[in-house]
Parts: C-alpha cells; sequence; structure tokens
C-alpha cells in the first residue's frame, strides 16, 4: 500500500479511535448505468468505485446478451472515477449489451455491480448516449477474453477498429 | 420507438406511412389496452395541425402498429438544425402547434411529448403534430434503475413530480420548444437527467440568452407566462398562449403573408373554458369507447376477408379516400403473414419500394411517415405490403402475403381461449337390403320396414321369424344382424346420456363413437354426438365467461389495491415523506410494472428526495459545510528526499517548506463552486510558480476520498512546466456529486524535476 494514500486517509481515524481498525472492507462501486449507447461508437462507461484500503483492479465484463461467457476490459483511474471504453457494436448485429462492473483491493476484497442492459440506438433514439468522445482512447481499447471457447477473434458483433484483442489462455486458433 | 416504413396501399393506390412499434409494449396487456384506447381517441381528431391516423392493429410478433399519412418534409428538429428561420415563421409555426394542441386538448388528448421532433413541417409549409396519444407510452418509462428513457428537456414540472397532467403540461412544453428555437438552447438543459429535473422544477431559464432587440422584449413575458412552474400562473389553455401570440404579430410581424397565415388559423379557435382534461377521464367516461370497432373495421381488426369489402365506417375511412370509394375494409392486418406466395391478384407491386433517398442539401426529399403506422394493403383476401425502412430497425422483407383468408377476429375478444367450434355428427345413410324372395319373403319385409323405422325388436322378431319360415333365407339374416347392431347402439347410448349427464364430456363421446361404430346410420347416435358436442362448447363458453369475469374481478381488486396505493404515494409526497412515496410506488409498481403514474411519480420523488437534499445543501456557509483548499506543502527533493509518498515524514514536510527555491503552490478550482446532488462537477488543480525561474514538473498524484474511502492514482500532467508568475492548470476530473456525500476531499501532489513535491487539499465537511 502507498504509505502517503494510508497516512492521508487513515492515519489520523485510527490514532484517534486508539486501535487499529481492519482495513477490509470490499470496495464502493457507484455506477449510474448508462441509457443508452450508439450503434458504430466505441462506448464509455465509468464509476466511482472507493476502498478504504487501495484498490487493486476494475474491471468491466460485457458479452451479447444471451450468451454465456463474457469479455473483460481494465476500467482505469481518471482522477475521479474510473473508466473504460468498449468497442463499436456493429450496425444491426445487437439490440443491446450486457455488463457489470466489478472491483478489487489489495486485500483481495471484491465487489460487483448488478447486470446491466445498455440498448444500442440511434443517436436520434439515445439522449443521453454513452460515447468515448476521445479519440486517443477509442483508438486503444484493449479486450480480453475470459475463456478459451471464446476464440483468438474479436467476436463478430464487434468493430475491430482501435481494438486490441487478447484471447483467453488456452485458446485454440 | 418504432420503425417507420413506407408502404404501399395496392388498393387505393396511395403511399401511407407505416410506423411498426417496439415489441416489448406488446408484452404487456394493460399497454396494449391503453394503446388502443388512445388511438381511438386520437383517431377521432381531425384537424389540419394533426397527422391523420388511419388504421392501428397488431402485427404477427404483437408489436402495435398504427397507420398514419405519409407527409413529406421534415420534422423541426431537421428543420431547425439546417439554418436560420424568420422569427416570424418560428412564432406562425408554434401557433399552429397551438392551434393543432387546442383542438386536441378541446377533445380531452393530452399529448404529453411535444418537442421539436414531434412537429412536423411539411414541404408546403403545413405543421402538424404527430405521435400523438402515444407519448405516453414513450416518455418517462422508467428503467429498473430509475432512470428515464426519453426526452427530459420538455417535461413539464408536473410531469417531472410524476404529478397529474393537463393540457397545461404540452404548453409548458410548447414554451421549452420555443425557447429552444429562438435561442438554439434547450432552457432547462444539463448534463444529466436529475440536473435537468431539478432545473425544471426549480431554476428560471436564462432570459439572457434570448437575441436582442424590442421583438423579443415583446416575447418574453409570453415565454415566462407558458414556462411558469406555477400551473395557476401559466396560459390556461392553448387558445389563449395563441391568442396572445397572434397580437405579437399583429405588432411585430414583418410579412404580413406569415402574419396572417397565423391568425387565420386562430379563426375558429374559441376560448375554451376550464382547463382541459387529460386523456384517461375522457376515456373512462365517454360512450364511445365501447364502440363495436368488429364492426366498424377498427384498429384490431384482423383478418378481414373479403367478405368485408366496403365495410362502414372503417378507421381507415374516417378522412381519407376510402371512405368515399368504400373499398377501404379490403385489408388484413399483418398477423396473417406467412411468407406463402400471394396470390396473382395480390402481386400488383412485385419488387420493393425503397424509402426515396434524401438529397443532399434539400429538404423536401425526405419522407417521414408521420407518427404511428401500419397499414397493410390487401387485394382480394391476400395480403401485400411493401415496406422500406425509414428509420433504423430491420427490414421487413416485401412481398409479404398470405394466399388464404382467416376468420375475423373482432376487436375486443376476450383474451380467454375460444371455445373448440361443435363438430356437427350426420348420420350415415341407412343400410338397404335386397329384396326377400321365397316363402318368407313377407315376413322378411315386415322386418326390413320395422328396420327402416328405427324399431329394432321387431325387426329383429320379424327376421327371426323369416328365418324359421326360410333357415336360407339371406336377405332375413342381414336385416336379423343389423337390428341386432342397432339395438346395441342403442343401449349403449343410454350409458352414454348418462355420461354427459354428469359432464363427463370424454366418456360419453367415447361411448357415442362405439354406437356409432355399430350402427353409425341412426339418427339417435348422430343426435347423441351433436349433443355432446353442444354441452362441450357450452362448457367452454361458461369456463371461458367465468375466467374472464375472475380476470375483471382480479384487475378490479388490483385496480382498487393500486388507486389506493397511488393515493397513499401521493400524499406521503405532499409531506416530503419521499422515502415512503418511493417506496409506495414500489408497490404499485410490483403490481403493475407498466404503470405510468407510478413510474413517473417515483422519479418525480426520487426527483423531490434529490432536490430536498440539495437545498438542505445549498447554503454551506449557514449550515459550516464548505469547500476549504489548504496550504501547499512542500517538500525538497534530493538523495535523501522522499519524494511524493514522503509526507509521512511530518518533520520533512515542516522543514521543506522554508525552501526558498521551492516558490510553485498548488490551487484548486470547483466548478460548479457549490455543486448540488445530481450536478456533474469538475475539481481543476493550478499550479502557480512564483519563483523566477521555471518549474519543471514531472509526475501527478491525486486521491479522491469520499465519506472515508477513497482512490487514487499517477495522472498525466496537463503541461511539463510552468513559466515564473504563471498559474497554469494541470490537470482536471469530474463525476456527479451525489446526495450521499458527507466528507469529501480531493488531495493533488505535484513532484517537480528535482524530486521536490508540492501537496495541497480541497474538502468540503
Amino acid at each position: 500500500m502507498n504509505p502517503f494514500l494510508f497516512a492521508s486517509a487513515s492515519v489520523a481515524a485510527l490514532l484517534s479511535a486508539g486501535a487499529p481498525a481492519p482495513l477490509n472492507d470490499p470496495p464502493s462501486v457507484e455506477h449510474q448505468p448508462v441509457e443508452c449507447a450508439l450503434v458504430a461508437r466505441p462506448m464509455e462507461l465509468c464509476a466511482t468505485v472507493l476502498d478504504d484500503g487501495d484498490i487493486a483492479k476494475v474491471r468491466l465484463y460485457f458479452r451479447k446478451p444471451g450468451e454465456k461467457e463474457y469479455f473483460v476490459t481494465e476500467m482505469a483511474f481518471e482522477g475521479a472515477q474510473f473508466c473504460a471504453t468498449l468497442p463499436a457494436v456493429k450496425a444491426g448485429k445487437l439490440k443491446s449489451l450486457e455488463y457489470y462492473i466489478q472491483a478489487i483491493d489489495t486485500e483481495y476484497e471484491s465487489k460487483r455491480t448488478s447486470t446491466y442492459q445498455v440498448p444500442l440506438q440511434t443517436e436520434d433514439e439515445c439522449g443521453f448516449p454513452a460515447v468515448q468522445k476521445d479519440a486517443k482512447k477509442a483508438a486503444n481499447i484493449k479486450v480480453q477474453a475470459t475463456m478459451p471457447k471464446q476464440g483468438t477473434k474479436l467476436p463478430d458483433f464487434l468493430d475491430p477498429a482501435g481494438v486490441t484483442f487478447t484471447p483467453a489462455p488456452g485458446a485454440k486458433k | 420507438m418504432g420503425i417507420v416504413y413506407l408502404a404501399r396501399d395496392g388498393m387505393l393506390d396511395r403511399e401511407v406511412a407505416l410506423k411498426v412499434m417496439v415489441s416489448n409494449i406488446a408484452d404487456d396487456p394493460e399497454l396494449k389496452m391503453r394503446f388502443e384506447r388512445e388511438a381511438r381517441a386520437v383517431a377521432k381528431l381531425s384537424h389540419p395541425n394533426v397527422v391523420n391516423v388511419f388504421d392501428l392493429g397488431y402485427h404477427s410478433d404483437g408489436s402495435p402498429y398504427m397507420a398514419m399519412e405519409l407527409l413529406r418534409g421534415d420534422d423541426l428538429q431537421k428543420t431547425l438544425r439546417m439554418g436560420a428561420m424568420p422569427l416570424d415563421r418560428k412564432v406562425s409555426i408554434i401557433v399552429q402547434v397551438l392551434v393543432g394542441l387546442a383542438h386536441a386538448h378541446q377533445a380531452g388528448i393530452v399529448h404529453r411529448d411535444i418537442k421539436p421532433a414531434n412537429i412536423f413541417i411539411g414541404n408546403d409549409g403545413s405543421v402538424k403534430i404527430m405521435d400523438f396519444g402515444v407519448a405516453r407510452l414513450t416518455t418517462a418509462s422508467v428503467t429498473g434503475t430509475g432512470a428515464i428513457v426519453g426526452t427530459a428537456d420538455y417535461m413539464s414540472p408536473e410531469q417531472v413530480r410524476g404529478a397529474r397532467v393537463d393540457g397545461r403540461s404540452d404548453l409548458f412544453s410548447v414554451g421549452c420548444m420555443f425557447y429552444e428555437m429562438l435561442t438554439g438552447k434547450r432552457p432547462f438543459h444539463a448534463e444529466n437527467l436529475m440536473a435537468i429535473f431539478y432545473k425544471i422544477t426549480h431554476d428560471e431559464p436564462n432570459w439572457n440568452a434570448l437575441p436582442q432587440g424590442p421583438e423579443y422584449d415583446a416575447l418574453t413575458p409570453i415565454l415566462s407566462k407558458a414556462l411558469s412552474k406555477s400551473l395557476d400562473e401559466r396560459y390556461a389553455n392553448a387558445t389563449q398562449f395563441a391568442m396572445a401570440l397572434r397580437d405579437y404579430l399583429a405588432t411585430y410581424s414583418t410579412s404580413s403573408s406569415l402574419a396572417n397565415r397565423a391568425i387565420e388559423d386562430l379563426v375558429d379557435l374559441n376560448a375554451p373554458t376550464g382547463t382541459p382534461a387529460p386523456l384517461e377521464d375522457l376515456l373512462d367516461l365517454s360512450t364511445d369507447d365501447t364502440v363495436d370497432l368488429s364492426r366498424a373495421g377498427g384498429p384490431t381488426q384482423r383478418g378481414a376477408g373479403p367478405t368485408q369489402v366496403g365495410a362502414g365506417p372503417t378507421v381507415v375511412g374516417t378522412r381519407g379516400a376510402a371512405t368515399s370509394t368504400g373499398t377501404a375494409a379490403t385489408r388484413v392486418a399483418p398477423t396473417r403473414a406467412t411468407g406463402a406466395k400471394p396470390p396473382a391478384a395480390a402481386r400488383v407491386t412485385p419488387e420493393p419500394r425503397p424509402a426515396p433517398a434524401p438529397e443532399p442539401g434539400r429538404s423536401n426529399t425526405a419522407v417521414i411517415a408521420a407518427g404511428f403506422v401500419g397499414l397493410i394493403v390487401t387485394v382480394g383476401g391476400g395480403v401485400y405490403f411493401i415496406a422500406s425502412k425509414l428509420d433504423g430497425g430491420q427490414p421487413v422483407p416485401a412481398p409479404v402475403s398470405v394466399p388464404a383468408p382467416t376468420p375475423p377476429v373482432a376487436a375486443g375478444t376476450p383474451l380467454t381461449a375460444a371455445p373448440t367450434p361443435a363438430t356437427v355428427a350426420t348420420a350415415a345413410p341407412v343400410p338397404k337390403f335386397e329384396a326377400p324372395v321365397g316363402k318368407s319373403a313377407a315376413t322378411a319385409r315386415a322386418a326390413s320396414d320395422a328396420f327402416g323405422r328405427g324399431d329394432y325388436d321387431t325387426a329383429i322378431q320379424k327376421a327371426q321369424d323369416a328365418l324359421r319360415e326360410d333357415p336360407a333365407s339371406s336377405a332375413a339374416q342381414k336385416v336379423l344382424d343389423q337390428a341386432r347392431n342397432g339395438k346395441d347402439a342403442r343401449g349403449r347410448l343410454a350409458a352414454a346420456r348418462t355420461a354427459l349427464g354428469a359432464k363427463d364430456f370424454a366418456r360419453a363421446r367415447s361411448i357415442a363413437q362405439e354406437a356409432s361404430a355399430k350402427a353409425p346410420w341412426d339418427r339417435e347416435v348422430t343426435d347423441v354426438l351433436n349433443d355432446i358436442g353442444r354441452a362441450e362448447v357450452a362448457e367452454q363458453t361458461q369456463a371461458a365467461s367465468a375466467a374472464q369475469a375472475r380476470a375483471e374481478q382480479e384487475k378490479a381488486v388490483r385496480d382498487g389495491q393500486i388507486n389506493g396505493l397511488l393515493s397513499r404515494a401521493m400524499s406521503a409526497l405532499g409531506s416530503d415523506r419521499f422515502d415512503e412515496a418511493i417506496s409506495l410506488y414500489d408497490e404499485v409498481l410490483k403490481l403493475d410494472p407498466g404503470s405510468a403514474p407510478a413510474q413517473s411519480g417515483k422519479i418525480g420523488a426520487m426527483t423531490a428526495k434529490r432536490a430536498s437534499a440539495a437545498a438542505a445543501s445549498a447554503a454551506p456557509a449557514a449550515t459550516g459545510r464548505a469547500f476549504n483548499v489548504g496550504r501547499t506543502e512542500k517538500k525538497a527533493g534530493g538523495p535523501s528526499g522522499l519524494g511524493a509518498a514522503g509526507f509521512a515524514d511530518a518533520a520533512g514536510v515542516k522543514s521543506a517548506t522554508q525552501a526558498a527555491d521551492m516558490p510553485g503552490s498548488v490551487s484548486f478550482e470547483l466548478q460548479p463552486k457549490n455543486p448540488r446532488p445530481g450536478d456533474s462537477y469538475k475539481v481543476i488543480v493550478k499550479f502557480t510558480n512564483e519563483g523566477t525561474s521555471p518549474i519543471t514538473l514531472s509526475n501527478l498524484l491525486v486521491r479522491l476520498d469520499i465519506n472515508g474511502k477513497g482512490a487514487g492514482a499517477a495522472q498525466p500532467l496537463s503541461v511539463s512546466s510552468v513559466a515564473p508568475g504563471d498559474t497554469a492548470i494541470v490537470y482536471s476530473a469530474g463525476e456527479i456529486w451525489s446526495d450521499s456525500i458527507t466528507d469529501w476531499s480531493y488531495t493533488a501532489t505535484i513532484t517537480g524535476s528535482k524530486g521536490e513535491t508540492y501537496r495541497n487539499r480541497i474538502s468540503w465537511k
């Protein structure tokens, strides 16, 4: 754990309490589910993730509704929230995308959100789309498979533009 | 909400707009029923400023569809994007919208979703309101997470609060739309829904955004009245609003033709007394609600075959050419579509007809299906429609046809299964016997005659007599055999009747069929079989009626529960018991997940709760809650320096502040200065160089702490060097301020190229 972070967050509280309190609460994950995303546009999803210690990983799991296996992308701290960019869904392929967010701290305590479905719509239909407006982030999307059976290629419903795909270990070509 | 198709009515040789609704509406019987009732009411509207509805029905997957007049032009949203529009024209458009609304409100219909996208500007300059009566299905629908689907910017305060709405709600929406037309901005727009709701219910529009000039100054009081949050202070009806604009045009219009045209629209307006009632009241009280649509060729009629041609006052023909031609009822709902080849007569237009492609730079080439839609065209009992996708969704393969007509199903048919029609049994011909010959001929004839009368006992006796007289008589033997079969059958029929009396239809039918096998010619056998069939139908009908009655009773009980809960929720909301109100709305949603009052009420309660929390935190100074920025702590670098992480060494921190060669300082700016719950806020980190030489920055570490928990990481710096005397923004980040925040701080630690560190914190308690 970063000693400065420890000090800034908790030292005063520990001293005033007279006894060290265990830092083993799971992270809190607050996420306002997005109303909609745009077809053929990478989407950005963010969550406020906080912990009484240090956060180790925040991950965004997503899949085509009805499928068993999820794909995953890392969410990065961006000053206040953890955010991730999902690849664009090709037009006509899906009506919605299913996702959830999971955070884990350095004490291996974890917390996940419910599973949400984000409808994929046109600009006219979608009032507040979750769109990645940063071209650099849209061009640097990393997606990992979670199971070997997901193969070695990005699934067909996703636009491969700007996406680096990492197959799960053991995936066969 | 739906997919709009260009369709061709082959019988009437005209194009119509066909909008197929999303199928999830079809999953909810309550929504379907409401959809039908509202569509019937809207179909009664006939006004030049309201898009005509031709027909309503359901697709094979249950998706509702509506057929409406096909308009050519663009909606107001797109029209406004195309470029500047004279002020006169803007006012004229609003007047025409108000004239259309006045007509609808007088009919008791509240639109509920007035926005530029629902106003259609025809190539001829006409203005029409679209999607009437459907708005309730599309707006303020809540997702499982409480988020609103749809455009919130034009909602009225009472809509946001989930309160009862009347026509004045539409006037507020018109005011929002008018404001946007004048300023280019929505009056209450914000970055998220909750902030929009807060603005709608609490904030005044920015009147300074209106362009300068006396003509705009004169519009401000009109707009202000339309956008009043208090219903009593708003225009009482659309006519009053339109009259105000008429007076405005009379004074300020620079185009007499436009002004006159707009004023002409008001000629037939008679100011109604009172405010228009919401649609529910009209529907609940109107006797027209019980119109038999099966006779009227109404919205949900399915499969009307050739015998329905020319049937009466159809919805299709209400205002269209169909009435005069009397052929409008030649139509079949798309439920019959199976993909089979159409009959030859139906293949009028064998190729799909694509929607006209918009021509760049011309607004009049877009074909927009105005509002809802859905007409399928049939010829001679087949169905044929062409469908070209106009705004998204999957294209419908064309042609789709069905050759075989099916019996029509009238609107209002109970949802319970229809009884199985009884099969009518008919008797086989009575056996004919060969003419008896020989010495027993007379007796054998007597036996045959008795058999013909169904008197099997006599037939058996006479046949036996004949056989005694002439044992070789084959005719007598045949009569004897069949008479015995007949007698056997009669015996079985007695058992069948007993089973029928006990309503054991299966046993009765089984025994009767055994009897029928023995004596298929016997009329008594067929009579019993038919009696069984009729009794079965009667039983099924009775069961269906009972099920329907039970369903209605359960619905009545449920409606009573829902009304009670809604009433309690409103009462709780009125007393600012927000959590209780939310809980009660949740109970309603458990009983009826599609309940619009509960959905919008829950949003209103959540909004009110947040607004209340925001009001409580709006005066930080008074409550002791404020944002405080500390002093920059500095720590020298060098071989023994601790770097950014070294502040745990408190002594080091103190000693570092003496360093004259560390002239930097960290400061913060918060935007907005006092964020309210639901607001997006941004923390801006600044670095000031108070020295005489540039400071090179190499690293930034930020940390956000909320309520005792936090997160932090190194972040990229916006600048790498700050000149002497300069203040540079080195970083910014933001999120949404939550009403659950009790303790908040943001810490930034900047490391210089020499390893020196500067740290500061902004906190809110």
